[in-house]
């Protein structure tokens, strides 16, 4: 293969990116390859040295897309790769993400501490680690918590209430209804028909209706889980912006 | 090794090879290779992403009548070789712990 047909196969393997990006890879290999020349490498040692260029492109647009993909949730990157790191992470998050579960693993229970009460884990669990300007925020970010901690603890209480009380309603409709339904056949059996057949109607109807209220009710209860976790996650966003400026 | 925590060494050791001085890709490359295996098509990714994240700047120069391009640390760059330094202590002890005990 020969420089040329390196160079044309890759740039066909790249076409989907944009032309800035494109010309900017073309450039970065072109660079290298006169660098390789100039200290006397020939062209198919340096062509091997770059590999397969469909590989090559492989990577290119693997890196590409999980930069361009994933750009919001920076901070909540996972461990081991599973979502690319695409983040503008930081070396240093990468570092910490890689030793030892980090800061992320931590956090995460840290949350899920807040809400039964204990967030008192986190400062200590993150101050044996870091020393310097860090632990001031560690205090701020320990102080954070407990005020939005507090009154969003609160908050979610009284709304998963409300939303249990409304399950609860939910059956206890349908329930009626079942038994308004069973109870309706007295009256049409002993010559009633007109009262009985009302009642059972009206039992039928609230079964449906109480069916109707149980499903919208575990759907309200799920937009609840998802929502209190969004906003664990944008807090917790929102810390790591503060550390990453301070 | 992990690839993350590889892709974040290597980050750095792209920082610290610029740090006294601007550089290019051959360079880096030559730089780094005595102490972690890395490639061409492994360095461009890393380049793009410290640029991106206000790690490093970029200029083009003529050089021997072709245009390279050179690479220079900036301030947030510097701060996050010295921030991962506390990063890299730990990772010293994890490592001597791993190394003495796990053979």
């Amino acid at each position: 293969m020969t420089k040329y047909e390196w160079e044309t196969e890759l740039k066909k393997n790249i076409h989907r990116l944009p032309p800035d990006e494109i010309k900017r890879v073309m450039e970065y290999y072109g660079e290298l390859f006169d660098d390789y020349a100039e200290r006397g490498k020939r062209e198919t040692e340096i062509i091997n040295e770059f590999g397969n260029p469909v590989d090559v492109a492989d990577k290119i647009l693997a890196e590409f897309d999980s930069e361009n993909a994933v750009a919001p949730d920076k901070q909540t990157e996972p461990q081991n790769g599973d979502a690319p790191d695409s983040h503008g992470a930081s070396p240093k998050d990468s570092i910490s993400a890689g030793v030892g579960g980090g800061r992320e693993a931590r956090f995460a229970d840290g949350d899920k501490d807040i809400n039964g009460g204990t967030a008192d884990e986190k400062p200590d669990e993150k101050s044996d680690n870091k020393r310097g300007p860090v632990e001031e925020r560690v205090i701020l970010f320990v102080m954070i918590n407990f005020l939005t901690g507090f009154i969003f603890f609160i908050a979610c209480a009284v709304v998963w209430l409300a939303v249990c009380m409304i399950a609860l309603a939910s059956v206890c409709v349908a329930a009626g209804g079942v038994f308004t339904t069973a109870v309706s056949f007295g009256p049409i059996a002993t010559g009633g028909v007109g009262s009985g057949v009302a009642q059972l109607g009206i039992g039928v109807a609230a079964v449906g209706l109480g069916i109707l209220m149980t499903v919208l009710s575990v759907k309200l209860i799920k937009c609840c889980a998802a929502a209190t976790k969004k906003i664990f996650v944008s807090l917790r966003n929102w810390f790591f912006a503060k550390k990453e400026s301070v | 090794m992990d690839a993350q925590l590889k892709k974040g060494l290597l980050e750095l050791c792209v920082l610290v090879s610029l740090k006294n001085e601007e550089s290019y890709g051959y360079k880096i490359i030559s730089d780094i290779s005595p102490y972690v295996d890395i490639s061409e098509s492994t360095l461009y990714p890393i380049l793009k992403r410290l640029e991106a994240t206000g790690a490093l700047t970029t200029r083009t120069k003529e050089y021997n009548g072709r245009l390279r391009k050179y690479y220079m640390i900036t301030e947030a760059g510097r701060k996050k070789i010295k921030e991962s330094l506390y990063d890299l202590d730990e990772l010293r002890r994890i490592y001597d712990y791993i190394y003495r005990e796990g053979r």
